[in-house]
């Protein structure tokens, strides 16, 4: 009964935050609106025993909201306060897909015949998860993650506008000649 | 008082004992304003402080205390002013205009601080003050642009109508502080949409920022700043027709400029100084920011009004290099070392360098403490964290000629090298003064190395002993005119930490060469 | 996450506030005393001096500023104080905490990552120049600092073999931690310096800034700015303790006045360490987190993974 509460508390929360996200005056505001509604969408993950997930989703949301209003910040004006913007193009087209998709996957979660809980819930939730993720597919999850952290270097990379031979020169010899120092030199 | 006539007292104006007690235990928090020329009074008011055990504030919204040093009437009083008018109750002024009456000063301040019933009817006359002028901000403002000022706007006052009055940019208002209500003090000017606490670096005399070009000097309307340190337009279009947008405070949108990476970011002029702590006082460095790097900048320095201004640092009296004379330079230097080490995040060695420049600058007796300070000053110089974040920062080549409006001369030598080498210049004089007859490689100073050879170049050497008088006032005109090329595409720290690493001292330069300070 | 076997002391969640505010007041005063005998006055009387600008503070009239979103800014404010409590949640004290989660690490791990929001909040939030710079700066510092760290909690989680904060310490039963991964306790104390903005990574509150974030704030939001960013040192403190210097264990004494006097000593060299080295700036420190002192991280643990997999752990 109590996780009953939990639950549809947050599922409402989650939803109204989300809409927040687009009702609300300002960037950083719709961004931590955001961030609320993830924080939500966490906590009925906690009640299914999924701890690890449950706040490493409360974890990772915070800090990917945080660099995203870093980012929205320095790339969509708004000063410290509240200003009338709107987010939305196509608003009632966008409003009856979104409608739409919502009820289609609130169906489904609702109708789908889920298997029945044959085993007894693992003793150790956060074990069989890293021997599900690592167990017969490690080298699958590694190479995964060399993908794509090579994928972010190369984003950076590729974004920059001064290359290894406008810091070093044209042999690649010496201190970098950067306007602002880094701290090892390199 | 008795009991009973506090209690009374208590009553009618509503200040309970709890707040007579908080009030009896509460440290004092001075914030310091330095006009040119009041370099004597500074000197004692800090020594006051630090032997009261006081810490001085930074900003004014933990003041509690502005204490005035120096004569008035020079541009940094608008300054003090627009300070004042954003410290919260209890508070109160003072001025300090010679050295012997800076305690006697301070315990004033002290007094009217715990006269808590004044500080109310204070408080509540400037909540009213508020309340008044916003009934009558509906008229336009005059065209100055001297003042910065924001309005009081009643929460349940329609937003609605204030659209008219954005587009007018002169508005006089000043800085309101409220209660804990949530009153929203806008500003309806062309200048920072910013706050309260920026506005104590603005220079008097710059008046708004940018807003028309006139403050700014260029006449340029593009470079219209509000918000934005940092902030990037998602349009492309330009950002002339803003009157219709509703912003908050009655801001209106920053207006944008390439940065170095390409970016088209939003645009800042903000002004550091002349209110700051650990600041050479008189100066006011103009900024025009993109987020906290530095585009361009451009130096003011606010001369005092009276001409008889008398300059500290001076070698009148002290043309022999006697040890008193020698104590008193390096006093000087020890003054500018222990501001460096404030403003490179370092308090505790600050601290100990404050305490050695009032103990150089007593005149009899040696210096007592002498293992404290050498520890210090071999901590200070071996440290290699602070060699880190020196090294290379703010570089002034060997062999520039610098050019005034009738001459040119020579950068000084003393300015040479980097932020780490001018710093390692301050800790061989007070090196030569604490431990005179180490001239082995123990103590040979990793940070100046410079000081050991022959000087490159055919320049000028480095004067042996400390500058003072008409040598700092050179070195005062070379750094004014170094300083804007010095810290464009810096960002802020690194600003900070250059402008402490010349510290200019412009009493002397409004003294010797007053026609370089009125540039 | 909380197993039938564990129990939530219910009474530690009075308790920990107030250990953990008297943690953070002696923060507050051994910093004011260290300052002090630099300065050559006596250090006694400074020890009062946090609570002689607590006193001042909330005197003071609160500040509002033009534009500010004042929403968000006292909830970045609060956000502080809020992150330390949480996070001391699952400290152990003694062998018993307010809820030893399965998840412990990752729980403190997450707390102290809610202070990026809630600093840029606080800076950013009150509309002037100094506090976005300041909140900024606090977020290069995590940025910089955030790997390592992870990593570094990552490593004792490793040498355990769990989770979960009460398993650290209880492995720690031959040898502490600290001898088998100093590279990860290093970093981990630089984090702990990183992550409560405390000298000499307190670029954030600068003074180069009139304060940073902390310029705006006045009166009551001042103070528990503060207050907050020393309960957040203390916190990260007394987690030092069961991750890498064994708990409670220790002769003589009972685990809990053990595990209070390490979180003291860490405590203290905190301290200390803020008074000895200038401010490390930020756009330079950001390389060194990342070519040094990930690295070096990494290969702790991997170090630590051998001795794991080759069973001497």
């Amino acid at each position: 009964m109590a996780e009953w509460t939990v639950f549809v508390v947050c599922a409402v929360a989650a939803v109204a935050a989300g809409a927040a996200v687009f009702r609300v005056d300002s960037m950083a505001r719709a961004t931590f609106a955001l961030l609320a509604s993830f924080v939500f969408t966490a906590v009925p993950v906690l009640l299914l025993d999924l701890a690890y997930l449950g706040v490493l989703i409360v974890l990772m949301m915070t800090m990917e909201m945080v660099v995203m209003a870093v980012f929205m910040i320095m790339f969509m004006m708004n000063p410290a306060g509240l200003m009338p913007m709107t987010m939305v193009h196509n608003t009632k087209g966008a409003l009856a897909i979104s409608i739409a998709v919502f009820c289609v996957l609130a169906a489904g979660a609702l109708l789908v015949p889920w298997p029945r809980e044959s085993a007894p819930p693992p003793a150790d939730p956060t074990l069989q998860l890293g021997e599900a993720i690592m167990g017969d597919d490690m080298l699958v999850m590694m190479v995964a993650g060399l993908v794509l952290f090579a994928t972010m270097v190369s984003g950076v990379v590729l974004a920059t506008g001064r290359g290894r031979y406008d810091r070093y020169g044209d042999d690649l010899r010496g201190r970098p000649d950067d306007p602002i120092r880094g701290g090892v030199g390199r | 008082m008795d009991m009973r006539a506090d209690a009374a007292a208590d009553r009618t104006t509503g200040v309970s004992g709890i707040a007579r007690w908080l009030a009896h235990v509460s440290a004092q928090r001075p914030l310091l304003v330095t006009a040119v020329g009041g370099t004597e009074c500074r000197l004692a008011v800090e020594r006051v402080v630090r032997e009261r055990g006081l810490r001085r504030a930074l900003s004014p919204s933990e003041a509690d205390t502005l204490v005035e040093c120096g004569p008035a009437g020079s541009g940094v009083d608008e300054a003090a002013e627009r300070v004042w008018d954003q410290m919260g109750e209890p508070r109160a002024r003072v001025r300090v205009r010679s050295a012997e009456e800076a305690g006697a000063r301070i315990d004033e301040a002290r007094i009217a601080l715990l006269d808590l019933p004044a500080q109310r009817r204070a408080a509540a006359r400037r909540t009213d003050a508020d309340r008044v002028e916003d009934q009558e901000s509906a008229e336009p403002g005059t065209d100055d642009g001297a003042q910065t000022a924001d309005e009081a706007e009643d929460p349940g006052q329609d937003r609605q109508d204030r659209h008219d009055h954005r587009e007018h940019r002169d508005r006089q208002a000043r800085s309101r502080h409220h209660d804990g209500q949530s009153h929203h003090a806008h500003e309806d000017r062309q200048g920072h949409g910013r706050d309260d606490a920026e506005e104590h670096e603005r220079a008097p005399g710059r008046g708004e920022h940018g807003g028309h070009g006139n403050a700014h000097g260029h006449g340029q309307d593009h470079d219209r700043e509000e918000e934005g340190g940092g902030q990037e337009d998602h349009e492309g279009h330009d950002h002339h027709d803003h009157h219709g947008m509703e912003l908050p405070g009655g801001l209106v949108m920053a207006d944008r400029g390439d940065d170095r990476d390409g970016l088209r970011l939003d645009r800042l002029h903000i002004a550091i100084g002349p209110v700051q702590a650990d600041w050479p006082a008189g100066l006011v460095l103009g900024l025009t920011v993109q987020g906290d790097v530095v585009q361009e900048a451009e130096v003011a320095v606010q001369t005092p009004s009276v001409e008889d201004v008398s300059v500290f640092w001076d070698d009148i009296a002290r043309e022999t290099l006697d040890p008193g004379a020698l104590r008193f330079r390096a006093a000087a230097s020890a003054d500018s070392l222990q501001r460096f080490l404030a403003v490179a995040g370092w308090p505790d060695a600050a601290a100990t360098g404050l305490l050695l420049r009032d103990t150089l600058l007593v005149p009899e007796g040696q210096a007592t403490g002498r293992t404290r300070f050498t520890r210090w000053l071999r901590r200070v110089r071996r440290s290699k964290l602070l060699r880190w974040s020196l090294r290379g920062l703010g570089p002034i080549p060997g062999g520039d000629r610098l050019a005034g409006p009738t001459e040119s001369w020579p950068v000084p030598a003393r300015l040479h090298g980097d932020a780490a080498a001018r710093v390692g210049r301050w800790i061989d004089d007070i090196a030569a003064v604490l431990m005179p007859d180490t001239s082995d490689t123990f103590l040979a100073p990793p940070i100046s190395r410079e000081r050991s050879g022959p000087p490159a170049g055919g320049l000028s050497s480095a004067p042996p002993f400390p500058p003072l008088g008409r040598e700092r006032a050179e070195y005062a005109r070379a750094a004014v005119a170094l300083l804007p090329d010095m810290v464009a595409g810096q960002e802020l720290a690194a600003v900070r930490l250059v402008v402490a690493s010349l510290d200019p001292d412009l009493e002397s330069l409004a003294v010797y060469l007053p026609e370089a300070a009125h540039d | 996450m909380i197993d039938a076997d564990d129990a939530v002391h219910w009474w530690g969640l009075v308790l920990a506030p107030a250990l953990l505010a008297a943690y953070a007041y002696a923060a507050a005063a051994g910093s004011a005393a260290r300052t002090a005998r630099a300065s050559g006055a006596p250090a006694a009387a400074a020890l009062a001096a946090p609570a002689r600008e607590a006193a001042g503070l909330l005197l003071r009239r609160r500040r509002t500023v033009p534009g500010a979103d004042t929403l968000l800014w006292r909830v970045g404010i609060a956000s502080v104080p809020v992150a330390a409590v949480m996070a001391v949640l699952v400290v152990p004290v003694g062998g018993r905490a307010i809820a030893d989660l399965s998840i412990g690490v990752v729980w403190f791990n997450a707390m102290e990552v809610l202070l990026w929001g809630g600093m840029w909040l606080a800076g950013w939030g009150a509309n002037s120049v100094w506090g976005l710079v300041g909140g900024y700066r606090y977020l290069i510092q995590g940025l910089s600092h955030e790997l390592p760290h992870m990593f570094a909690l990552t490593t004792a989680a490793v040498g355990a073999g769990s989770l979960r904060v009460g398993d650290i310490a209880a492995a720690q039963q031959d040898v502490w931690f600290v001898l088998v991964m100093p590279a990860a306790f290093v970093v981990y104390l630089v984090s702990a310096l990183a992550m409560s903005f405390w000298p000499p990574f307190d670029q954030p509150v600068g003074r180069d800034l009139s304060g940073g974030a902390a310029a705006e704030p006045s009166g009551p939001d001042r103070l528990v700015l503060l207050a907050g960013r020393h309960a957040m040192l203390a916190a990260a403190a007394a987690m030092a303790v069961p991750l890498f210097l064994g708990g409670g264990a220790g002769p003589l004494l009972p685990g809990w006045a053990w595990s209070l006097l390490k979180a003291a000593a860490v405590l203290a060299l905190l301290v200390w360490a803020g008074g000895r080295v200038p401010a490390v700036r930020m756009d330079r420190f950001a390389e060194v987190g990342w070519v040094v002192l990930l690295p070096l991280v990494l290969l702790q643990a991997l170090a630590v993974s051998v001795f794991v997999v080759a069973g001497w752990m």
